[in-house]
């Protein structure tokens, strides 16, 4: 049944290269703000949290048009890349990289954020009086303990790219093994009337999709729903 | 007072005109989106129909047609689509015509490549070239064909879903170059006027769709696109007309 073409296969396997990326860039990135938002007093923290939530209600239309315009020539990043010397971004693979980051972003700090806050002060307190230092904090209690945390942002910054669609289309240009993904590719089959092989591709989506869910919800019951109901911790 | 009874005339003069007119859905083919609403704007202006447009790519609207859309017009911007849905019994023969003929322009935004635009696209100096995607677009299609005289390398070639998305990439400045309708050129704007024995013909066809309940209204704005000051609008956004061929 899955007699996949070759572009295809090239659509499956930039995707995962993208969400792959994605995913360990917002890692690295994402994890010091969910830190920061979890610990701040700060009068910004109102905003800097409703900043990093703007994608999931922001139509995926909004992203693309001001990512396209940022990254031509007159834009801001673009004029950045410019004078990188790397040229443009849009229509490349790490134009849709950086596009992905933001679109993905809240799905990464959130379940981090919630895992953080959920472990509170005490531990980090007991961990002082024991003379561990701010970043020896980090490293041997909040790592370990918020660890659901950070594996269901692993996995829903993954998903979440994976399937993404509208600003891909806006900025990507649809150019095989560069900016065609699959959402993009499946899209194609179905304005070209080639409906089989957008079943084909279609299918193996929500395949893929259900067992990310799955995996993600039964891991999550494992750990007392710490991720997304840490109120019921205090 | 005076408001109040402003009101009152407002609301019964709508009243007394949605008792003789009707609204018609239309689907146009997204190159058409300039001239046609000033001919739809015209049209209700003089008939007092309402006429709600739906612009998208032909190959869209063509199965969104198929697929139990209640539009009772559809202007495509080939003839592929309209024979299709003559041939699967969603319209007549007698209910097809020709309304324009488009007209394939190269064009840039950047500065650099004003009048250049041939010699930059020959020469491949140019970063990407956009063009609406050949599958789904008769615009697209005919840049396709045009663009097998030169050589450049594939990853340079950057596809739109229809031919307005691959006009934002060239306006954005995201690509240098891009095969656009002339009726899509901004005001004071010009291109390489792309000559049309380089690719094959765009005629445009319009197609009444028979399971309309609209049918006669969608029938009078289906004959006053064929009206010499419809196709005057039509030729003054760049496209050519039908007797001209």
């Amino acid at each position: 049944m899955l007699a996949l073409s070759a572009h295809d296969w090239g659509a499956i396997g930039l995707t995962i290269k993208l969400a792959t990326t994605v995913t360990v860039l917002l890692m690295l990135i994402g994890t010091p703000i969910a830190w920061w938002l979890a610990n701040t007093q700060s009068r910004f923290k109102g905003v800097i949290g409703a900043v990093v939530a703007l994608p999931l209600v922001l139509p995926p239309t909004v992203i693309g048009f001001y990512v396209l315009i940022a990254m031509g020539p007159s834009g801001f990043i673009g004029q950045l890349t410019n004078w990188l010397g790397i040229g443009t971004l849009a229509f490349s693979f790490w134009g849709l990289v950086i596009a992905s980051m933001f679109y993905s972003l809240p799905f990464v700090v959130q379940p981090i954020q919630n895992a953080m806050e959920a472990i509170g002060r005490r531990p980090l307190e007991a961990a002082a009086t024991l003379r561990a230092s701010p970043l020896d904090q980090f490293f041997t209690v909040v790592l370990p303990l918020a660890k659901p945390g950070f594996i269901s942002a692993m996995i829903l910054g993954f998903a979440h790219t994976v399937g993404e669609f509208g600003v891909v289309l806006m900025i990507g240009g649809n150019i095989p093994g560069e900016t065609q993904v699959v959402s993009v590719q499946i899209y194609e089959h179905v304005e070209a009337l080639d409906y089989a092989q957008a079943h084909k591709l279609s299918f193996l989506m929500i395949a893929f999709s259900f067992v990310v869910l799955l995996s993600l919800y039964s891991f999550q019951g494992r750990f007392s729903n710490l991720v997304f109901h840490h109120d019921k911790q205090k | 007072m005076n408001n109040f009874t402003a009101l009152i005339c407002f609301l019964l003069a709508f009243v007394s005109n949605t008792v003789t007119a009707e609204t018609i859905y239309v689907a146009i083919a997204s190159n058409f989106i300039k001239p046609a609403n000033k001919i739809i704007h015209q049209f209700e202006q003089e008939t007092g129909h309402q006429v709600k447009a739906s612009f998208g790519s032909s190959g869209k609207l063509y199965a969104q047609i198929k697929h139990g859309a209640p539009f009772s017009l559809f202007l495509s911007a080939d003839q592929d689509k309209p024979k299709k849905l003559i041939k699967e019994g969603y319209a007549s023969q007698d209910d097809v015509a020709t309304y324009a003929v488009g007209q394939l322009v190269l064009w840039s935004a950047n500065p650099a490549f004003k009048g250049k635009e041939q010699q930059r696209l020959a020469n491949a100096q140019f970063n990407k070239i956009a063009v609406a995607n050949p599958k789904l677009a008769p615009y697209g299609l005919a840049a396709q064909h045009f663009l097998k005289n030169y050589q450049f390398k594939p990853s340079q070639m950057v596809i739109g879903e229809n031919i307005n998305q691959a006009f934002q990439f060239v306006a954005t400045g995201n690509a240098d170059l891009g095969l656009i309708a002339k009726s899509q050129l901004p005001d004071g704007e010009s291109g390489w006027l792309v000559p049309d024995t380089l690719y094959p013909a765009i005629q445009q066809d319009m197609l009444l769709i028979q399971s309309s309940s609209h049918y006669h209204v969608a029938k009078q704005l289906f004959d006053y696109f064929k009206t010499p000051n419809s196709q005057n609008i039509v030729a003054s956004f760049g496209y050519k007309l039908p007797a001209e061929d």
